[in-house]
């Protein structure tokens, strides 16, 4: 097949103002990178099917990355168990749908900071720590999404705030869905199968973000999770028991409501605190216990029941434990831990089941039956667009540019590595266009000096800013 | 009689000397000096922080949390003084920057002990030390003064004496006050607001880093911006820790580096290249060596301390040789030029000033 290799992204631009968005067509052959390169915030990218051998970087707000998927072929971004990651995005409103991820050393998908992000219709397959991962963000969409042959979670939500799971399917991952020290997460109407844990809802010392709350688990079918632990040795999820269904770790205000919840060997829902879990991190800051978790109705089947293969990946699971951590010590339960449709760990307050009987129960003592008029309905976390964040305040661009920019090379009197700002404003007095020509393509003035580099990328807006800014300077 | 009014005349002539070579010329500047900050419209000094009129996108950035941060530029410029001056220490031979040197953005490798952290964008420090045990400017600036092994004052009551002594000194110090209170004697907290301010002064956000990261992509070289993606990566985790734009999430964490098995803070990136050696013994020389630590595993390697306590993100990494000189590029990229340091020639109190290590 003959690619040219010199071929130049088609661009389609829209052009009815100079700000409106634009689209880009990437095809099989070309880089995705070099349209993210060139597109403006806002815009959008089209990726046709085609396997893409990139790691991508999307710093820019309101970038949308879009698959095309032809008669069954989707756009495949592979590391080829080479590359780090498949995409990194800091810029908020970021959307990326319809893309095969696969084979990166690393994550599949991860947003860092970024607020109203939509994430949906990814296959996600064969990472070597996170599938899906948006971290740090306020307002996030995971939906419609596939994960599988992740080494770690499938779907993890690391620190967020209002964050939508839904409609997703995870499966033959070491955990399927992760939320870690997130509040107001929203896990509903997910398929989650065959992990070695399924729902992991975890508050994890030596972090910035010192809790979890307020999440509710819905709706889910969470079966068969037992599968042999394959995590990175002395990652945390490598200590994650097979056969657990949900593992709710010192989060708070956990609702459970509506799932099936059914042939989990270990346990449908674990309880736990901190003191279960070997070797787990003392940090002053966390409070290590679960408080307020409710489990209303659910419907449990045949958990806490080893067949002959769980038995023995569970003794494979203990063996690896004792290579990797040694022989557990202050874990508060025990090396075998004994099974049921709910377990809990002695600690934690306010913590219900709405309709024990009937349930198989361990070590759930302390929880009490939940009141009649407990619910989880009255939540809802998908803000992304009523919760846009607020435009750019510019009293102060010009000042600011000035301090970050300018302020290195130009002093007000003196001579620094520039001409001194006074000879500046005697030169362009009453013309700040004048600066803002010569501020985007420099040419050389004054021998003696290094030439100015060009600050075209600031854009227009900027540049006028900062030239208002020099010429009234004192 | 005629001869004590000579002996009073003499002493005054003295002490009138000894003011004018210790420089009655000290005037405390009312501009905010070049350390990433710019002056307001009232006259205070601000930190530079550019990202606040970045639309929407963070570009390569997580939050930088919200905390006003204020300054009087008289009063940073009279911590700077104080901060090069021997009069601090109890025999007048130590100054701050004895151990905090300019020249290394004010970190400094002491034999037997942790290092001087560097003093960069402290301002936004929740706690101080490495090992975190101050959580005020006071607390944090009273340590030294009274550590033997460090300025040996027996109490802040005598070096606070010494201040209060000084004529220059007194001067000064009213000369930030509100009228009422020009006769009070200099007050301890007096003395922690000027060195606060001057240690607070110092910020960066101004590094080629930040230029890339708001567009200018001629900012970074193509192996630092390679080293910028492996830096954010999984693959390395080294932003879960040391977060943008700060460079470092104040966390107190054990890495298992060679001299202590304990946590310390984790330390700020921003001009990591100068403050070598690094760790908080200066058990490495070089980024180069730092960057292999991590890669090998950081305690977990053999090359450090190994210990259950060692942080989970703390894993072998399996960089190649080009990753690893990738990423020392990329920290190279934080090191601000910006900064125009003014370590002054003399100081109020006469004595030599110290000017660093």
């Amino acid at each position: 097949m003959a690619i040219n290799k010199f071929s130049i992204i088609v661009a389609t631009f829209v052009f009815a103002e100079a700000v409106e968005a634009a689209e880009w067509r990437v095809a099989s052959g070309e880089k995705i990178q070099d349209a993210i390169t060139k597109s403006s915030p806002g815009d959008t990218i089209f990726i046709e099917p085609g396997i893409y051998h990139e790691n991508l970087v999307v710093d820019k707000a309101n970038l949308k990355l879009s698959g095309v998927v032809k008669t069954g072929q989707w756009p495949i971004l592979d590391g080829k168990g080479t590359l780090n990651d498949g995409i990194i995005a800091s810029g908020s409103g970021f959307t990326v749908e319809w893309l095969h991820i696969r084979n990166y050393k690393a994550n599949g998908v991860t947003t860092q900071a970024a607020d109203n992000v939509i994430m949906r219709h990814l296959i996600v397959e064969k990472t070597g720590i996170y599938g899906i991962y948006p971290t740090l963000g306020r307002n996030v969409v995971v939906e419609d999404n596939v994960t599988f042959g992740i080494a770690d979670a499938g779907i993890y939500i690391g620190m967020c705030q209002h964050t939508d799971v839904r409609r997703n399917e995870a499966y033959d991952n070491v955990a399927g869905i992760e939320a870690e020290n997130s509040h107001d997460v929203l896990i509903e109407n997910n398929y989650v199968y065959r992990n070695t844990s399924g729902i992991l809802a975890f508050t994890l010392p030596e972090l910035p973000k010192k809790s979890s709350g307020n999440i509710i688990i819905r709706n889910n079918l969470i079966a068969n999770n037992n599968i042999m632990n394959f995590g990175a040795k002395g990652s945390i999820v490598a200590s994650v028991p097979p056969g657990s269904g949900v593992i709710v770790l010192a989060a708070d205000d956990v609702v459970f409501e509506n799932n099936t919840i059914r042939d989990n060997s270990l346990a449908g829902i674990i309880v736990a605190h901190h003191g279960a879990i070997p070797h787990m991190a003392k940090d002053p800051e966390v409070e290590p216990n679960p408080d307020r978790v409710k489990i209303l109705n659910n419907l449990f089947v045949n958990n806490g029941r080893k067949s002959f293969s769980d038995l023995v990946i569970w003794g494979r699971y203990l063996v690896k434990q004792v290579i990797s951590t040694g022989i557990p010590e202050g874990a508060d339960e025990g090396v075998v831990p004994r099974g049921g449709d709910v377990v809990g760990t002695k600690a934690g307050t306010g913590l219900c089941i709405k309709n024990p009987d009937g349930l198989k129960l361990r070590d759930t003592e302390h929880f009490s039956k939940c009141d009649d008029g407990d619910a989880s309905g009255s939540m809802s976390t998908m803000l992304v667009a009523q919760d846009k964040l607020p435009e750019v305040k510019s009293d102060n661009l010009g000042e600011q540019t000035y301090a970050a920019i300018c302020a290195g090379c130009h002093a007000m009197n003196y001579q620094l590595i520039g001409p001194p700002v006074k000879e500046i404003q005697a030169k362009y007095k009453g013309n700040p266009e004048g600066i803002v020509n010569f501020a985007r393509a420099p040419v050389k003035v004054r021998s003696g000096f290094p030439q100015m580099p060009p600050q075209a990328y600031l854009g227009d807006e900027k540049l006028r800013a900062v030239a208002a800014h020099i010429l009234l300077k004192k | 009689m005629r001869l004590r009014l000579f002996k009073l005349t003499v002493w005054f002539l003295a002490l009138e000397g000894s003011r004018l070579s210790a420089g009655t010329s000290f005037q405390l500047s009312n501009k905010c000096p070049a350390t990433g900050l710019y002056q307001d419209e009232l006259g205070f000094c601000r930190p530079v922080v550019p990202y606040s009129e970045v639309n929407g996108a963070y570009h390569g950035l997580w939050k930088l949390e919200g905390r006003e941060i204020k300054l009087q530029p008289q009063k940073i410029d009279l911590g700077r003084l104080l901060f090069f001056d021997p009069i601090l220490s109890h025999d007048q031979k130590m100054a701050c920057s004895s151990c905090h040197d300019p020249s290394k953005a004010f970190s400094g490798v002491r034999e037997n002990l942790r290092s001087a952290p560097g003093l960069v964008n402290l301002a936004y420090n929740p706690k101080f030390f490495w090992d975190g045990r101050a959580d005020s400017a006071s607390e944090q600036i009273k340590s030294p003064m009274i550590s033997p092994l460090e300025m040996g004052n027996d109490s802040l009551e005598s070096a606070l004496y010494r201040i209060n002594t000084s004529a220059e000194y007194q001067r000064l110090f009213a000369s930030v006050r509100t009228p009422k209170d020009k006769l009070k004697p200099i007050s301890w907290m007096e003395l922690v607001d000027a060195l606060d301010s001057f240690q607070k002064s110092l910020i960066s956000f101004t590094a080629p880093y930040d230029r890339y990261v708001l567009g200018d992509h001629e900012a970074m070289s193509a192996d630092q911006v390679r080293g910028m993606t492996l830096f954010r990566s999984f693959a390395t985790r080294c932003a879960e820790c040391h977060t943008p734009p700060l460079f470092t999430n104040h966390q107190i964490l054990t890495v298992g580096a060679p001299g202590e098995s304990r946590a310390f803070k984790v330390p700020t990136l921003r001009q990591i290249a100068k403050t070598a050696p690094y760790m908080h013994r200066g058990a490495f020389a070089s980024l180069a060596e730092v960057v292999s630590f991590y890669n090998a595993g950081g305690g977990r390697s053999g090359l450090g301390i190994s210990g259950r306590d060692t942080h989970w993100h703390v894993r072998p990494i399996g960089l190649s040789r080009e990753e690893e000189s990738d990423l020392v590029a990329f920290l190279h990229a934080l090191t601000d030029d910006s900064w125009r340091i003014e370590v002054p020639e003399k100081v109020p109190s006469g004595q030599l000033p110290v000017k660093g290590l």
